[in-house]
């Protein structure tokens, strides 16, 4: 379970992004987040692993506060984040961008050698071969292709053990066939594993095709939570704004 | 309404004609080309001053040619137009070769016969160095002048060697202070940055040769004043260098990382090393390939080197044994210049 009470966050420059904002998502559902660029969707993803600190409110998973813990890296290895730009490090080895994901979980001694257990490894080629690139492991990350960089980015995550995902518009910057092929990833996490996902978008058809519940925000208030279906016509400009066309991808 | 627009965007063209008549430039700021404008004030001034100091008062006559330009230009740029400058700018640059043919008394030498003797007989030398020698017994060997320089050449590569990671040692830690992606986030870290970029530029535009004098006065002719003023010199070189490769990181990977669990600690050695270790080792071995090249320089005027020896041979007229040093010193450039070549091309 995770719930968001009450959450705001006013940027330095005083850019409101959201306001007031609360939120229960429970354990196993796949909740996609729509909304215009500028919305509030990124923020929103980047205050649940407090990549960004929130101005005011409190975020929970299960029982524990994730906006008062001190010891960040106990919350965050439990949720794995995805983004649109991959944030592979692309002169590393597609090996050592998936072993960074298990970096949670080690010392800052062992790090120092850059050794890792036996154990690192041998799941680290499990989740690469999981997202297909068991053979791509000793390639530099940046010599492989877009849909490829982002399953490493999955495996990524995968090796954090997480329980919850965050994806920051995960196919914003592929194709629409690579995109479903990453999104089917996200989906099997979800419904094998049971991972929570987080997931922004930008097509509503994609979270028509993956979401049980859509959420969509619009300058940083939640304007519609429901099921994919319920989005009507009207919704969808409420939504977008009145102008907008429905752009579907196949 | 309309009326008004073309008021505010052309002027009288007569009175910006007039105006750049009595001061030029002055009608193009009328007209609102202020950079065009006041190039011309403060140009046309200092270019006469300049020709009228070296005494070529026909150049400064020949400036009118700019003058009467300027007087045109003006009214073209209060219609609202702005004409090419490629003509006047290329009378400029004319002017300004013949003036420095005539400062410099340049001149194609004429060589008399005892001059192109000894140009013959360096010339012969260079190319016959006296590298090679043969022993009582018929062996071909190294002649005792390869074995003098040899010395010398090594420990000019390890002086360069010495400079450089000397300045390295400096560099880095200075590096991150000038960084700008780390040092935005307050003034007193926008102040260090500029002090030390301040200090970078400072460093880097002082010739190594001078650094090379004030060492020597210091610390006495050697090898250790070389040392000094390369690795003096090198901090601003390399340390300009390592702050822009640092600047170029990318935040998306560190963001990355971080969400992961990573603590800082993990976020510089899995985030930023990776990104900047590569160029850092790039630029500092191209700083050691210049330093060699320096560190003859230095030797000349007794930094220590093979750049003494040189020079010994040289006032001594032993062309021959001169050779080999030029000789050494130019397969050792080649050899390096080739290797960090190679190396930075496997890096970047």
């Amino acid at each position: 379970m995770l719930r968001i009470e009450n959450l705001t966050k006013v940027y330095p420059t005083g850019t409101p992004a959201l306001s007031d904002l609360s939120l229960e998502i429970p354990t196993g559902q796949f909740v996609a987040v729509i909304g215009l660029s500028g919305s509030g969707k990124s923020t929103l993803l980047r205050c649940i692993n407090r990549l960004i600190e929130p101005t005011s409110g409190r975020i929970f998973l299960d029982d524990i506060e994730i906006t008062a813990v001190t010891d960040l890296r106990l919350v965050r290895r439990r949720i794995g984040m995805i983004f649109q730009h991959f944030n592979l490090v692309r002169r590393s080895t597609v090996l050592t961008n998936v072993l960074s994901g298990r970096l949670g979980y080690r010392s800052s001694m062992s790090s120092l050698f850059r050794v890792f257990p036996a154990e690192d490894y041998a799941d680290a080629r499990r989740c690469l071969e999981r997202v297909g690139l068991a053979d791509k492991e000793h390639q530099r990350a940046d010599m492989l292709s877009g849909g490829q960089q982002q399953r490493v980015g999955i495996a990524r995550a995968l090796m954090q053990r997480p329980e919850v995902i965050l994806a920051d518009e995960p196919v914003a910057s592929l194709d629409p066939a690579t995109a479903h092929s990453v999104l089917d990833h996200l989906e099997q996490m979800n419904k094998r594993d049971g991972m929570t996902v987080l997931c922004n978008l930008h097509f509503l058809s994609l979270a028509r095709r993956y979401a049980d519940r859509v959420i969509a925000l619009k300058s940083g208030q939640i304007v519609f939570d429901g099921t994919p279906d319920e989005i009507d016509e009207a919704r969808f400009r409420e939504i977008y704004g009145e102008d907008a066309v429905q752009v579907e991808i196949a | 309404m309309i009326a008004k627009q073309t008021k505010t965007e052309t002027r009288n063209a007569v009175l910006a004609a007039v105006l750049s008549a009595v001061v030029p430039g002055l009608g193009h700021i009328y007209a609102g080309s202020w950079r065009r404008g006041l190039t011309l004030t403060l140009g046309l001034p200092v270019q006469a001053v300049l020709f009228h100091g070296v005494d070529l008062d026909s150049l400064a006559y020949c400036l009118l040619l700019i003058y009467l330009w300027n007087i045109v230009d003006a009214a073209v740029a209060a219609k609202g137009r702005t004409a090419s400058a490629a003509i006047p700018v290329l009378i400029v640059v004319v002017l300004n070769l013949a003036a420095s043919t005539q400062v410099t008394q340049f001149h194609i030498p004429q060589l008399g016969p005892q001059q192109r003797g000894a140009m013959s007989e360096i010339g012969g030398s260079v190319a016959k160095p006296d590298l090679l020698t043969r022993t009582a017994a018929g062996h071909l060997t190294w002649s005792e002048t390869a074995r003098t320089a040899a010395r010398p050449m090594i420990e000019t590569i390890y002086l360069a060697l010495l400079g450089t990671g000397l300045s390295l040692l400096l560099a880095i830690p200075l590096s991150f202070f000038g960084a700008r992606n780390l040092m935005w986030s307050s003034p007193v870290l926008k102040a260090l940055y500029g002090l030390t970029r301040g200090l970078f530029t400072v460093l880097r535009s002082v010739e190594v040769l001078v650094f090379a004098l004030i060492a020597i006065a210091a610390v006495g002719v050697g090898p250790l004043a070389g040392v000094i003023a390369l690795a003096v010199h090198g901090v601003g070189a390399l340390g300009k260098l390592y702050s822009e490769s640092i600047e170029s990181i990318e935040h998306g990977p560190i963001e990355a990382i971080r969400s992961t669990g990573a603590n800082e600690f993990q976020v510089v050695l899995y985030g930023v090393v990776p990104q900047v270790v590569p160029q850092f080792i790039a630029f500092t071995l191209y700083r050691w390939d210049i330093n060699v090249r320096m560190a003859t320089v230095i030797g000349m005027v007794g930094g220590g080197g093979i750049g003494a020896l040189l020079f010994q041979e040289m006032q001594l007229y032993q062309w021959q044994q001169a050779a080999v040093a030029i000789w050494m010193i130019a397969g050792v450039v080649m050899l390096m210049d080739y290797a960090s070549a190679v190396i930075r091309e496997k890096l970047i």
